[in-house]
């Protein structure tokens, strides 16, 4: 099996730059544990794939190139390529280009070697054309690592998908979600709540850790340095103001406003007590239900309105698996624990 | 008008850990510049912050000893702001859930004693250190990432008195706790100072400044002195208008200067650090720390002056730093005697350290080879003066006293035969003492001591050598 | 959201946006800023911040130094080294 990575995920020696000027040169000087874990699985490394900038390009506008990684398995170049989806659009663009992701569920997959974005939703994840190719990475790449603090203690996980387990299914009620009953999948409208909330919770919380975690790139020890900056103040504004793209300035401005005294209460702790809220909600609701059905895509391009789409996963650290299924694909979002359930129901879905 | 000066303190104290708060890489100060740094505590990315149980620990010592009531479940806070000291543009501190709270030092002024109530330790990173050479800044992250304690007084001082005595408390309570080595001069103990003066009686604060990272007792009393003086002129003469700032201390003008304008409008978008998870301090792991604590500098004192009858003035230099009390217990584990170490600590070692003008916690001596130069001289195999000089020997190269005294054959001369004929040939070419002696001068005896000392070079048994003298004097005076 | 209020992020970002793109980074952080505004009816009464998904405590590792990489192959990384030093742009006149 041939597998490739984003290069927001670091192979030691290659330059790795999650898709910024900022980190211009940057040759990585160890490994992420996903890399080594796929090496020592005996898989084949085929090489790094250009991240578009901290996985955040067109957060704020229209735009919504096709990303390098869904060209890559789409041309065949590997069977799989791990991932970081920051706020959904691989989920999104794998679904519409008749391929799969895979995102674990938090703490199950090290994140040590990965060049973080929004540290309590990254997770590094598999995009590959095949279900089976899919849980064979993930069953390589799962398990504990000491290096990663919020690792979960679990040293190892089996992933399968064994098409005869019965599911229940909370289904968004929307057309775009059609699972037929059959003897071993149920079946049922599950109640959502909070997704009018959700894109703010998101950006919100989203964009102050991309903020704080991409202050580290200023021009100062090592990267990119604007040409001809004269002075520290110069350094860091004309570094960070030429170095990075414009989402992942906006996302840096967004950030500081959210975390700004002035700011603070009603905005970003607001908005984590509102994840809690939504945490307890959706727990609840996955008892009920072994897997929620979400749409993988509601067209139209405003990414702020369809990030809640995306959000469960990320707010709350759950599994999803996105695959193709009907115009729009489909979203299957579980509980850690009920992976295999959920993978069984999607092998259902794909046969 | 009668002014009265309140000051609060934060003090910085590093932990003494082997390894840094979230990173693996040594705490250990004097390395090479950037030799304990990895990428994490360089500001690169992917890696993940895994924190050091014995810092949280030695957290916990540090609030046993302050008397502060230890926070059940702690957290930890990311402080953002640019600076090149502080390559990942953040620090991990502890804003909404500190180790303790609550906590006291009671101190002993010549006023009395009095009790400095604590508002708060926080544990957090230290930033890195930045050198200024050619034109340009260099930046060493080897004290980047290492743990300390941010100990937060209440604004309870009147006086630069109270503030010094309080430091020294300290530092006693810290550094016999293990919690830190408390070296000011190593920076391993800084101190930001807030202080604002009001009149006498008032019980509203006045304006308040802050000097910040002083780190040394004389710069402290010196910029306590200067800002009061600026405070109480401003006041009285409306020469400057106060503002609520950093200021920066210059020890070399002696002054303090305003820093820039936008140093002081810092938001630091503090916010909780969804990577480090949080850490319950149950009352089972406080009262484990509690037993492992090693005994108090009170304690030994009491220990000393009433068990091993060492003497009050001796024991109280020794329990004054950790460092003697170190060498003191390694002494007496060795099997010298509590009293004959603590008399060598305190005689000789100290005079060292006057000599090197040294504080007594930068003292450095081979404790066995001390312990068996003492025990030298007990055993009466070298004479006291004999062992004054080894002792110098000891502490500037590390020679081995058992070696050098057989080496250099040093050891103590009582054969009887030869003294006599020292002792004699002394009492003849020196007719004049032993005349004043005979007239009833006993003063004489100790130059004529002096005299057959020098002649055997120290060596000889002191004892032995009085008592042939002694007799060779009566006999020249029947 | 006005332009001062944009500059002082800027300032605190440590960014500016050009001319070209002031527009639009205005018009999106207004359009943000009012819509965060849906918060503010949500009764989180009595909810704790939720910081991290998992609820795990206590995680450490032993106190112990470990050499993670050789100062020269760190140094390798920095836009400038000199005598082992990260040389950064001068903070003090």
């Amino acid at each position: 099996m041939k597998f490739m990575m984003q290069d927001c995920i670091m192979a030691a020696g290659e330059i790795c730059t999650a898709g910024s000027k900022m980190l211009r040169g940057f040759r990585a000087p160890f490994s992420a544990a996903v890399f080594e874990r796929c090496e020592s699985a005996g898989m084949e490394f085929a090489g790094l794939i250009p991240s578009d900038e901290f996985g955040i390009d067109g957060l704020f506008d229209q735009s919504d190139a096709v990303d390098a990684s869904v060209t890559a398995v789409l041309e065949d170049k590997c069977d799989a390529v791990l991932c970081n989806d920051v706020f959904g659009k691989l989920r999104r663009q794998a679904a519409s280009n008749g391929l799969i992701y895979i995102r674990p569920v938090y703490g199950t997959v090290s994140r040590f070697g990965l060049i973080p974005a929004v540290s309590s939703m990254d997770q590094v994840g598999v995009l590959c054309r095949s279900l089976e190719d899919g849980l064979a990475v993930l069953s390589a790449i799962s398990g504990h690592d000491s290096r990663d603090g919020t690792s979960l203690p679990q040293e190892a996980y089996s992933y399968n998908a064994d098409n005869t387990r019965a599911v229940t299914v909370g289904l968004a009620d929307h057309p775009a979600v059609t699972i037929n009953q059959t003897d071993h999948i149920k079946t049922a409208n599950a109640e959502l709540k909070y997704f009018g909330v959700m894109p703010q919770v998101l950006y919100i919380l989203g964009a102050a850790e991309i903020s704080n975690n991409t202050t580290r790139y200023d021009g100062v020890k090592f990267g990119f340095r604007a040409e001809d900056a004269r002075g520290l103040e110069d350094v860091y504004l004309r570094s960070r103001s030429e170095g990075f793209g414009q989402d992942a300035k906006l996302a840096s401005v967004v950030g500081c406003m959210v975390l700004s005294k002035e700011h603070y209460e009603p905005l970003y702790h607001k908005s984590m007590q509102i994840r809690r809220l939504i945490k307890e909600y959706y727990d609840g609701l996955l008892e009920k239900f072994d897997v929620i059905a979400l749409p993988a895509n509601l067209g139209g391009n405003d990414k702020y309105a369809q990030s809640a789409l995306y959000a469960l996963p990320l707010l709350c650290g759950y599994a999803s698996v996105a695959l193709p299924h009907n115009d729009s694909g489909v979203q299957f979002i579980c509980k850690r624990g009920n992976e295999n359930a959920m993978f069984s129901l999607a092998r259902e879905v794909l046969t | 008008m009668k002014y009265e000066v309140v000051i609060g303190l934060e003090v910085h104290v590093e932990l003494a850990t082997e390894s840094k708060l979230f990173c693996s890489c040594g705490a250990k100060f004097g390395a090479d510049p950037n030799e304990n740094v990895c990428p994490a505590c360089a500001g690169m990315p992917g890696m993940l912050p895994v924190a050091n149980k014995k810092a949280v620990e030695l957290g916990i010592a540090a609030a046993l000893v302050t008397n502060s009531r230890v926070t059940p479940v702690i957290t930890f806070d990311k402080k953002n702001y640019f600076y090149p000291d502080l390559p990942t543009g953040y620090q991990n501190t502890q804003w909404l859930a500190p180790i303790c709270r609550d906590g006291y030092v009671d101190i002993e002024t010549q006023a009395g004693q009095k009790r400095i109530n604590l508002k708060q330790i926080h544990i957090e990173e230290d930033a890195g250190k930045l050198v200024h050479s050619h034109g340009v800044s260099l930046a060493d992250y080897n004290r980047g990432g290492v743990p300390l304690v941010e100990i937060v007084s209440q604004p309870d001082f009147r006086s630069a008195e109270e503030v010094i005595v309080y430091l020294e408390k300290l530092r006693t309570l810290l550094s016999f706790a293990g919690v830190s080595d408390c070296r000011m001069q190593e920076g391993s103990m800084r101190c930001d100072v807030n202080l604002s003066v009001r009149e006498a009686g008032s019980d509203i604060l006045g304006t308040r400044t802050e000097m910040k990272n002083m780190n040394s007792l004389k710069a402290i009393v010196r910029a306590i002195a200067f800002e009061t003086e600026r405070h109480i002129n401003a006041l009285e003469t409306g020469s400057e208008e106060l503002v609520q700032e950093t200021r920066r201390w210059d020890d070399s003008i002696g002054e303090s200067f305003a820093m820039r304008e936008k140093e002081n409008a810092t938001d630091y978008r503090y916010f909780p650090n969804p990577e480090i998870m949080p850490i319950q301090i149950s009352e089972q792991w406080i009262d484990a720390v509690r037993a492992s604590l090693p005994e108090t500098a009170h304690d030994k004192f009491s220990r000393m002056t009433k068990e091993l009858s060492v003497s009050e003035s001796d024991a109280k230099i020794i329990t004054g730093s950790k460092n003697l009390a170190d060498i003191f217990d390694a002494l007496t584990k060795n099997g010298v005697l509590a009293k004959d170490a603590a008399s060598w600590i305190v005689t000789e070692l100290l005079s060292m350290e006057t000599q090197e003008n040294k504080s007594s916690d930068d003292i450095k001596i081979n404790t066995d080879k001390f312990a068996a130069l003492i025990l030298l001289v007990n055993k009466k195999e070298i004479s006291r003066t004999v062992a004054k000089k080894v002792f110098a020997l000891l502490y500037a190269e590390d020679v081995d006293p058992i070696d050098y005294v057989k080496q250099n054959n040093l050891g103590m001369v009582s054969d009887a035969a030869l003294l006599d004929g020292i002792v004699a040939s002394v009492l003849a070419e020196n007719p004049d003492s032993v005349g004043q002696y005979r007239g009833g001068n006993e003063k004489v005896v100790g130059f004529l001591m002096g005299k057959i000392m020098g002649k055997t070079a120290g060596k000889a048994d002191p004892g032995v050598v009085r008592e042939m003298l002694m007799n060779g004097l009566a006999a020249a005076s029947e | 959201m006005t332009d001062a209020t944009l500059s002082a992020y800027e300032a605190m970002a440590k960014l500016r946006f050009d001319n070209d793109s002031r527009a639009w980074a205005m018009n999106t952080l207004s359009r943000l800023e009012e819509n965060f505004q849906a918060l503010s009816p949500v009764d989180t009464t009595g909810a704790e911040p939720l910081v991290s998904v998992l609820d795990t405590q206590n995680v450490f590792r032993e106190d112990k130094a470990v050499k993670f990489i050789e100062r020269e192959e760190l140094l390798e990384l920095a836009f400038e080294e000199y005598d082992g030093y990260f040389q950064v742009p001068k903070t003090i006149d």
